[in-house]
């Protein structure tokens, strides 16, 4: 018996060192999303209310590295020319071209409805699980591990409980889950049609669903190139205004 | 949104000249896109004092915008403005022969301006043109907001400004600092209501000698001579310091709101009647500002601070002598001292978990006021909620304007502002609104008492 204990130890422990800690498995899908070096993309977004009824969006995203992320509105013409910076967890700027300004976006309006989606100003910003989550494996299978994210103590989110499900072929999340503190499930994300696009993994379909509000936000990639040498440059205020 | 070729050279329907640079000779070999856009406003209101009245100086208006980027380094923005009067202005037979009696409009090329990126020098960005330059953090009260002019053909719209011509020049030492400089050739003046609407003091307030009955009154203005070295310039430093943004700036050139710098009085009869003329003229200022905005304890913050220095500006009064018809009395007094005032924006904003967001400013001096005695107080608060995935929005501010504060009981002026809008499909807006104004006599909100109105608002985006 002790020996059949052994041999098992030693069949499973390679595999467990494999597998990785949850901290380990969210880092791997954290850089999986963010694998190349810079991406550019332009994305339609619909928005779908409980009876149906659609909105449309389209915006292009520029994005280097794992924290900055420039975004620019092209329709609706009402919100066209808005754009959006990220330059870290901490630091977003809005321009408004009605009022031909821009504005820092201070940490109360992070967690609000990012220009009416079902993704908030943090969803779309943060490109960084690792640095506001402590993860652990819930459970395992042949095709995903099942992760819990919670927040770290003094992170700037505004769920108690993360459950993505990381696929073992490319560590893309097919799903995650965001809870309250009192444990309901607020919003449900799903990366789907996840293809290789120059070499790297890429959801072609993102949907943010808002349970409460019975809302949803199907973010579709139109166009997306990789590794086209976006500079540090790209991503400051003076780009953000510019005109694209 | 339309997306057009055209084969028109851009920079003549933008009315703007550009050459010398290759990038942008490069661009004409191939046809540069035009992006077409723009908004349709429809304003209606009903003042509702003693009887319901149709408002006569709110204006429908037509925004159009045509944009193209030529090359990566020139950007070409151009806005023509249609605006269409709620006013009947024919009076006779004749005058309902022109379209314009029944619907007076004005058209105007609003913004015309190119955008030059890395002129010469990498970190420089270059605008030509006529341009909006938005100066200031607060929110739409803003006093170091004094390179454009005042648009008050509605006064009731806090914080329109009207493009000047100017260059602009921004050169980004890093990405979080940058130095501006701006030239503004010629100054422009502040634009009044069209109809009844209190917002300086009319001729006939003004103080007459006794025993006079006014009986004609005309104005003048005098800007000043459009010569190279009466132009007006400012720069303005700009950085991060702590996660706050900030910037220091500094205006030299005129102010825009027209002062009373001579009256002349002159009889008309011998029976007491007499003509006034007032000549206006605008006084020479400069500016030292400083704003910043960031947040504390997740509540947005901003603060913006602007130290007026004015030139003196004395008003001559010439009144006819009843001892020496040939030699009238004239008689002068400082009405602007040449004396340093502040103006001042500190406010503050929060969105509660629930969504509902609120916003509170004070603002020491309002727009037309100038001098150390005469800058009043006003406290201005909002609360808004959007409903039904943003649709709706339901809004309500009040301000309280403080002219006093020893003796605030009689004092004060009140306005509050409620309105709930209704965005029923992408780029359309509903709006239903009114404003409530009133105070104690002598507060410019009571002057404004006659507007209490209803507006209906429909704003189209194409």
């Amino acid at each position: 018996m002790r020996k059949f204990l052994r041999i098992s130890a030693a069949l499973f422990l390679p595999i467990i060192l494999w597998g990785g800690t949850g901290d380990e498995i969210l880092k791997k899908a954290e850089d999986a999303m963010n694998a190349s070096k810079d991406r550019t993309a332009t994305m339609k977004l619909t928005l779908i209310d409980k009876d149906g009824d659609s909105k449309v969006r389209e915006i292009k995203m520029w994005q280097l590295g794992k924290e900055k992320r420039l975004i620019k509105f092209l329709s609706p013409a009402d919100v066209k020319g808005v754009g959006f910076l990220v330059l870290s967890d901490n630091e977003m700027h809005l321009y408004m071209p009605a009022f031909k300004k821009t504005r820092r976006i201070a940490s109360h309006v992070k967690n609000e409805s990012f220009m009416g989606t079902d993704f908030s100003y943090n969803d779309i910003g943060k490109c960084q699980y690792t640095k506001d989550f402590i993860a652990e494996i819930k459970k395992e299978t042949e095709e995903e591990y099942v992760l819990e994210l919670t927040p770290k103590p003094k992170s700037d989110v505004n769920y108690a409980r993360l459950i993505m499900r990381v696929s073992k072929a490319h560590y893309i999340p097919g799903k995650i889950e965001y809870y309250n503190k009192k444990g309901t499930l607020l919003k449900v994300m799903k990366n789907e049609h996840i293809e290789k696009v120059d070499s790297y993994w890429t959801p072609k379909k993102v949907t943010m669903k808002n349970l409460k509000k019975k809302h949803e936000t199907v973010m579709e990639l139109v166009k997306v190139a990789h590794d086209t040498g976006l500079k540090n440059s790209m991503f400051s205020k003076r780009m953000l205004k510019r005109a694209e | 949104m339309t997306r057009i070729l055209v084969s028109l050279y851009i920079p003549i329907l933008l009315g703007v000249s550009i050459v010398s640079n290759p990038k942008i000779c490069m661009a004409q070999e191939v046809l540069p896109q035009v992006d077409i856009s723009g908004n349709l406003k429809l304003d209606k209101r009903f003042l509702i004092t003693d009887s319901v009245k149709i408002a006569d100086y709110p204006y429908h208006e037509l925004n159009l915008k045509l944009k193209s980027n030529p090359s990566q380094n020139l950007y070409l923005y151009s806005s023509i403005k249609l605006r269409l009067w709620d006013q009947n202005l024919a009076s006779s037979l004749v005058d309902l022969t022109a379209l314009s009696s029944n619907n007076p409009y004005e058209l105007s090329l609003w913004e015309a301006y190119a955008d030059l990126y890395s002129f010469i020098f990498d970190k420089l960005d270059l605008r030509i043109g006529k341009q909006r330059i938005a100066w200031g953090t607060a929110d739409k009260l803003n006093p170091t907001d004094n390179l454009n002019p005042d648009d008050f053909s509605d006064p009731l719209n806090f914080g329109e400004k009207i493009p000047t011509e100017g260059v602009n020049a921004t050169y980004y030492i890093s990405d979080e600092y940058n130095l501006g400089a701006i030239w503004l050739p010629s100054l422009k003046s502040i634009l009044l209501p069209r109809g009844e609407f209190p917002l300086f003091d009319d001729a006939s307030t003004l103080p007459l000698p006794p025993g006079t009955n006014l009986t004609e009154s005309a104005d003048h203005l005098t800007f000043p001579n459009r010569k190279v070295e009466n132009s007006m310039y400012a720069t303005k430093f700009s950085g991060v310091i702590v996660e706050f943004d900030f910037s220091l700036s500094y205006f030299r050139g005129y102010d825009d709101v027209p002062i009373v710098n001579r009256l002349v009085v002159t009889p008309v009869d011998t029976l007491g009647n007499v003509r006034l003329d007032t000549y206006l003229g605008f006084p020479e200022i400069q500016v030292v500002g400083f704003d910043c905005a960031g947040e504390l304890y997740s509540i947005g913050l901003w603060g913006e601070v602007a130290v007026f220095l004015p030139e003196e500006v004395k008003m001559i009064m010439e009144m006819p002598n009843p001892v020496d018809p040939l030699n009238p009395i004239i008689q002068d007094t400082i009405i602007l001292p040449e004396e340093p005032y502040v103006k001042f924006t500190l406010g503050g904003d929060y969105t509660f978990k629930n969504g509902i967001y609120i916003n509170a400013q004070w603002m020491h001096g309002f727009f037309t006021e100038r001098g150390r005695d005469n800058l009043e107080d006003y406290v201005m608060v909002g609360i808004e909620k959007k409903f039904k995935n943003d649709e709706i929005n339901l809004a309500l501010a009040g301000g309280l304007e403080i002219k006093d504060i020893k003796d605030l009981k009689e004092n004060y002026g009140t306005v509050i502002i409620p309105e709930v809008s209704y965005a029923p499909t992408d780029n359309v807006e509903l709006s239903l609104g009114a404003f409530f104004l009133g105070g104690k006599t002598g507060t410019l909100f009571y002057t404004w008492k006659e507007q209490d109105q209803i507006y209906v608002k429909t704003e189209v985006s194409f």
